[in-house]
């Protein structure tokens, strides 16, 4: 799926961002670059993203 | 020993100057404050000089050592630092000039250390604004790689690297997310290090990326950067991600010798089709000279390493775009450049569940990392697949999810996945280009906390060619 102008402007505004006509072109094609990206490397890892959790990547050291 | 002399020295024989009396800390700095007067106009490498400061404190360095009360081998070098530390001796502007009077404090906790240490503040180092690569305007001047004016310093530690390579501080002290100490260290021939995660506290400073923001040296030398980070290193309980590991004596872990050291060739970075010819001639060059050295060389393969480069950039991003979302961006979304301000909306509309897709997948790719180390001491790759680029970048061009992996990916690959690993890593120069004369590095990388080892290598590697010997030809700037 790839995301409109449109539907740019609307995502920007529910984090309170005013994009001006300028930059939407750029910020959809980042969104929609990135998103889809991701998209690939899940597709591609599959299972193996069940053995892992999405913690932040602090070692695994005892508390300080 | 004439200004520019001394500012082509390197810190340990500054330091061994210093000790010896035969160098006062206060004709040292006078030599940098001259020399940034001098060619600062060019390189646009300091935001801010901290003249008067840097005279007092020198002042101080040369009567303390007179009386006895010789702290180090950092007493009486200057250093400067990339302008998103704190400092109480100068603004802390991120390189948007709506922040020029920002005046914090108090100071970040390598500004401690190395104030602890006697090291001596000359100033604030320009940076792509916000910290973030990809600036397409500069508040401050566009820096420049003095290697080759026409050429960049690379981001985002742009102004540190400069600074360094042109002989303008000891040492230069940059944050490095995904690459942004070695990187610009690779395009500017010095030595740049990226720590373990949780070796260098992040305490004082615009330190957003919290799952992967590193502070680290470039220097001359290995040796060097071996000096500055025993000071730099420790636990801090005001940085709840700081670990509690012994820090070593690392310039004196140094040697020649690499006789058992297993060293692993990364080759689908080492043989990837975005090298240019002469980076990978010098990359081939490097390993032979390993190899004699008496490191026992093996090929490895990291499948996953590109794909560091979407997880790493999307979970990072957002984590800075979240803290600058609620400071700046809403009210000041226009008086920020294009390249970062569209790079930071983009941030701020990822879906959560694509935050925490990246996150897991950032885990997947980190444990294939890892898991080299089983059998491995250290990991080698080039650090970057061209030389500096060439001034005036535009925002890179993103017209569809392809243009990512072909604009994006290619320039990252080599740093990212080491970024996301949370191991150390050291970029050293293995060379120059013939067409424009500009430094060409190699990347060396550790198990966590291993920092020894990458200086090892690095030293022994230093020691047996001369490409760390060479200086930029400054009375053309």
């Amino acid at each position: 799926m790839t995301l409109s102008h449109d539907d740019i402007r609307v995502m920007a505004r529910a984090v309170g961002l005013t994009l001006p006509d300028s930059d939407v072109a750029d910020v959809a094609a980042r969104t929609n670059a990135l998103m889809q990206a991701v998209a690939d490397v899940e597709a591609a890892f599959g299972d193996q993203f069940d053995a892992y959790e999405p913690i932040p990547p602090v070692l695994p050291f005892p508390p300080n | 020993m004439i200004s520019s002399e001394l500012t082509a020295l390197t810190l340990r024989q500054q330091s061994d100057l210093i000790r010896d009396r035969l160098l006062s800390p206060v004709e040292l700095t006078e030599a940098y404050l001259a020399q940034i007067d001098a060619l600062n106009p060019s390189l646009n490498a300091y935001i801010t000089v901290t003249a008067e400061h840097a005279q007092s404190r020198a002042a101080h360095a040369a009567t303390e050592i007179a009386n006895g009360a010789y702290r180090g081998p950092l007493h009486g070098v200057t250093y400067g630092i990339k302008d998103q530390f704190f400092t109480r001796a100068a603004p802390t502007t991120l390189a948007w000039k709506q922040l020029h009077a920002n005046q914090v404090d108090t100071d970040a906790a390598v500004v401690e250390r190395l104030d602890a240490a006697g090291a001596i503040l000359i100033g604030k180092h320009n940076l792509d604004q916000f910290g973030k690569g990809g600036a397409t305007s500069w508040d401050f001047g566009e820096p420049r790689n003095p290697w080759n004016l026409a050429h960049s310093p690379t981001g985002s530690s742009q102004g540190s690297a400069a600074a360094m390579a042109a002989g303008l501080c000891s040492v230069a002290i940059g944050e490095d997310t995904g690459g942004s100490v070695r990187m610009p260290a690779a395009a500017c021939g010095l030595a740049g290090l990226r720590p373990t995660f949780g070796r260098v506290s992040r305490f004082g400073g615009y330190l957003y990326g919290w799952t992967a923001d590193t502070i680290g040296p470039l220097t001359r030398t290995v040796e060097d950067n071996a000096l500055v980070l025993e000071v730099l290193a420790g636990y801090d309980v005001r940085d709840p991600l700081s670990v509690a590991t012994p820090v070593s004596k690392y310039s004196e872990m140094l040697t020649m010798d690499l006789t058992g050291v297993r060293i692993g060739v990364v080759t689908n970075l080492a043989q990837s089709p975005a090298l240019r010819d002469d980076v990978k001639h010098a990359f081939n060059a490097t390993v032979e000279t390993l190899r004699e050295l008496g490191a026992t060389v093996t090929a490895v393969t990291l499948p996953s390493a590109s794909y560091a480069v979407p997880l790493l950039m999307l979970s990072s991003d957002v984590d800075v775009a979240t803290q600058l979302l609620r400071k700046y961006l809403r009210e000041h979304y226009n008086e920020i450049d294009y390249g970062i301000r569209t790079r930071l909306a983009a941030a701020c509309l990822m879906p959560a569940s694509a935050y925490a897709t990246a996150m897991q997948g950032r885990a997947v790719v980190r444990a294939e990392v890892l898991a080299q180390f089983d059998a491995l001491d250290c990991l080698v790759t080039p650090m970057t697949p061209q030389p500096a680029p060439i001034l005036g970048r535009k925002a890179e061009p993103l017209s569809s999810p392809t243009d990512f992996w072909e604009a994006v990916v290619k320039s990252r690959i080599f740093s990212y996945p080491f970024s996301l690993a949370n191991t150390p890593a050291l970029s050293v120069l293995n060379g120059f280009t013939e067409a424009e004369v500009l430094p060409i590095g190699f990347q060396i990388v550790a198990p966590p906390f291993r920092e020894d080892v990458v200086y090892r290598v690095g030293h022994a590697y230093e020691q047996a060619t001369s490409w760390h010997t060479r200086r930029p030809t400054l009375a053309a700037l």
